[in-house]
């Protein structure tokens, strides 16, 4: 039986306010083996409840926390490179790292980035109106996959990683939220779906030389929401209505084919970053923007395909109710065959674990479906009480006595 | 003398921090760092040499040294290195008791070699600007002053020597009080004359006080009170100065701002935007180390003089007396038997 791998998610921010030596500390006190730290990663409003400096964080939005090598980075965008890359935070973790044999994991967010999404307007989704999204890079052009590539590159290329968590490497929609969000039209699961299919001029391209006509599909997409939208339907937009999306995809086939289209897209991708990233093990994240984790799919990640070709999908259990995550990852085992290739994902804050046994259901239904990696969010997120949750969790998932 | 050849004897997280700042310091190379545990002499950047016992650092070809040991090391090591002629910075506190921080002193005076205990507060921006406004007149006369630190030594952040008399030797007052008695000897320009104060184990339940208050008498006729905590659930990080005139009050939230009250209304600056915590304290440091190398260069007295650093330990130690004794205890001279 493989051994049980417990791992912790972590930013630069609260490495550098612990200090790279004393968070290593920590994750042994914890147990956990490995430490996924941030490489890359967007903007954000993080309340950080022990942080000595500062409670209230704004990350410098989608910025890279190293100093990329410029020959490794050859075809990427001119991404920004935080503050924070020139501390000397991540050298201090790879030697500590090492001498306290934990492994690293880059976790790398790729296409959400509105740094990028604002220089390279060209390159973002837009929706079936034209309506650019300037939050996410569309993978259909080729600068973007070249971007993504150099991202990977160069993460391998600083030999300080065992494993790269791509983060966003699909097409990110409508379902992700953004700041002062404001909506009088109650919309559901399809029509969060539809509002989240790219129509770039990359992606018309590939439809085009795909045999999918996309002026069509575009304009039956508009139709359809224009729909929604003049209903006046009160009743409408439960995210309940995830039926509706399957009858969408039987009813047309060009809509399926462009899913298809997409998969295919981000499945080539993930196998160009595999060669990319050496020696290093890929790990991909499903959504959580998406509903269950098995719709990772409507950002144009097959969990199959993809599934294949790296070490394991982070599957991000964050529903509070037990048995919804019990049934989500029956599901998502059903789609990958196998349990090796999964990691639990908890986010053990509040509101989504509202007590440790409700952690410790989920991670000992896990452990009998014969899942052995578990992972766990944020090192900075959690209070002292949470965070030794982690220690207490790790015992139950090796079967140590208390 | 144009570059200063600096060491760094224990290589744990202030000495890291030492280590840094003599790296950045444009006037000075780092060229070698002790520590016995081995495991913190990995990755040393390049022509840094690394020992294992700091008696082979100080047989190197170096001026200057840092020392970051436990308190209870700090007269073994120092006079050690004032004998092999190195001058030397002193992490706070000078030592837990004042034969060995006159023993140290007199080492120094007679070797002609500069002794510095570093008193990171003294670096910190808030700090000197606040000081500044109050030597301009921004709150009037000095009326009195509190301060308190407040700091959380749970699971995340333990040192666990902190907590044990015989590395210590003693507990908050003496880790985190000297500074507070420093800084209000800075901002009111005055010598301690007696103290009185209460010690507590509550927190940790360790042999050293974990809390506390004590309450300060200077030669002037002013007073302060001090207040400190080392929390064992978590609370943030509070050490808030602040100094009551005639004319307004002026609070320093360290490491955050500072707010001045008086008859033009409230003034509030900060100075920290989202820098981890440590970097603050790395300012403060790099602040000292420059100090005792530019001293050392200029041949001056550095900034407190070990003696001042000394005079805010001497009030810590007669907090003890009183705390055990339920007595208000005089400050004697520093230099009396």
């Amino acid at each position: 039986m493989a051994a049980i791998s417990v791992e912790l998610f972590a930013y630069p921010w609260d490495i550098l306010e612990a200090t790279p030596e004393r968070f290593l500390d920590h994750c042994v006190a914890l147990g956990v083996t490995r430490a996924h730290v941030t490489v890359s990663y967007h903007s954000g409003k993080f309340l950080l409840p022990r942080n000595r400096s500062v409670r209230v964080y704004f990350p410098e939005p989608g910025a890279l926390y190293f100093q990329p090598d410029a020959a490794a980075w050859a075809g990427g965008l001119a991404q920004p490179v935080s503050r924070l890359a020139g501390s000397g935070w991540l050298e201090r973790l790879a030697r500590g790292a090492a001498e306290r044999s934990i492994e690293l994991s880059a976790w790398a967010v790729f296409f959400h980035n509105s740094a990028l999404g604002a220089a390279y307007p060209d390159l973002a989704v837009q929706n079936a109106f034209g309506d650019v999204y300037p939050f996410a890079l569309c993978p259909s052009h080729e600068a973007v996959r070249d971007h993504a590539a150099a991202l990977c590159r160069s993460v391998a290329a600083l030999g300080i990683f065992s494993g790269v968590d791509l983060e966003t490497i699909g097409y990110l929609g409508y379902f992700h939220g953004h700041h002062h969000e404001v909506t009088a039209i109650p919309l559901g699961m399809a029509e969060k779906f539809l509002l989240s299919l790219c129509f770039c001029p990359a992606c018309r391209a590939a439809c085009g030389s795909a045999g999918v006509d996309a002026e069509s599909l575009a304009a039956a997409v508009r139709g359809l929401l224009d729909r929604r939208m003049q209903s006046d339907d009160a009743s409408g937009g439960q995210d309940e209505e995830a039926e509706h999306v399957a009858t969408l995809l039987v009813a047309c086939p060009a809509l399926a084919a462009l899913i298809r289209l997409r998969m295919e897209t981000v499945t080539a991708l993930v196998k160009r970053l595999s060669v990319e990233a050496g020696s290093a093990k890929l790990a991909a994240f499903t959504s959580s923007f998406v509903g269950s984790p098995s719709n990772i799919w409507m950002e144009g990640v097959s969990p199959t395909d993809v599934g294949e070709l790296v070490e394991c999908f982070h599957l991000l259990a964050y529903a509070p109710d037990v048995a919804q995550v019990n049934s989500e990852l029956v599901f998502f085992l059903a789609l990958t065959s196998d349990p090796a290739r999964v990691n639990l994902t908890l986010n053990l804050g509040l509101p989504l674990t509202t007590s440790f046994s409700q952690a410790a259901a989920k991670v000992e239904y896990a452990l009998r479906q014969g899942v052995r990696r578990f992972s766990f969010f944020n090192y900075g997120f959690l209070g002292e009480a949470r965070l030794r949750w982690i220690g207490d969790l790790a015992r139950i998932a090796r079967g140590d006595s208390r | 003398m144009t570059e200063l050849r600096a060491g760094v004897i224990g290589h744990g997280y202030t000495g890291k921090l030492h280590a840094s700042a003599w790296l950045a310091n444009p006037h000075a190379a780092l060229t070698a760092v002790a520590d016995s545990d081995a495991s913190r002499l990995a990755g040393l950047p390049a022509g840094v040499r690394g020992y294992s016992a700091y008696e082979q650092l100080l047989a190197d070809d170096l001026d200057a040294v840092s020392i970051c040991l436990p308190t209870h090391l700090h007269a073994e090591a120092t006079l050690e290195a004032l004998a092999r002629g190195k001058h030397v910075l002193l992490e706070k506190p000078i030592a837990d008791n004042l034969r060995d921080a006159r023993r140290m002193l007199m080492a120094a005076k007679a070797k002609g070699l500069t002794f510095y205990v570093g008193m990171t507060h003294r670096f910190y921006p808030e700090l000197r600007e606040a000081k500044a406004q109050i030597d301009a007149g921004a709150i009037g006369e000095i009326v009195a002053a509190n301060d308190c630190v407040l700091e959380h030594l749970g699971f995340l952040n333990v040192p666990q020597w902190y907590l044990e008399k015989k590395f210590a030797g003693g507990g908050a007052a003496l880790t985190s009080g000297v500074h507070l008695v420093d800084r209000l000897r800075w901002f009111l320009g005055d010598d301690v004359r007696a103290v009185a104060g209460r010690a507590g184990n509550s927190y940790f339940g360790a042999d050293v006080e974990d809390s506390g208050q004590m309450f300060l008498y200077f030669r002037s006729g002013l007073s302060a009170q001090i207040t400190f905590a080392f929390m064992r659930e978590e609370h943030p990080l509070v050490c808030d100065l602040q100094v009551i005139g005639t004319r307004g009050s002026l609070t320093v939230h360290t490491w955050q701002s500072y707010e001045l009250w008086n008859n033009s209304g409230r003034q509030r600056k900060v100075f920290y935007t989202q820098e981890p915590h440590p970097a603050k304290v790395q300012a403060g440091i790099a602040g000292e180390v420059e100090e005792f190398r530019a001293s050392i260069v200029e041949g001056r007295t550095p900034w407190p003089s070990a003696e001042e650093s000394t005079r805010a330990v001497q009030a810590i130690l007669a907090y003890y007396e009183s705390a055990a004794t339920g007595r208000l205890i005089e400050i004697g001279d520093l230099h009396a038997v």
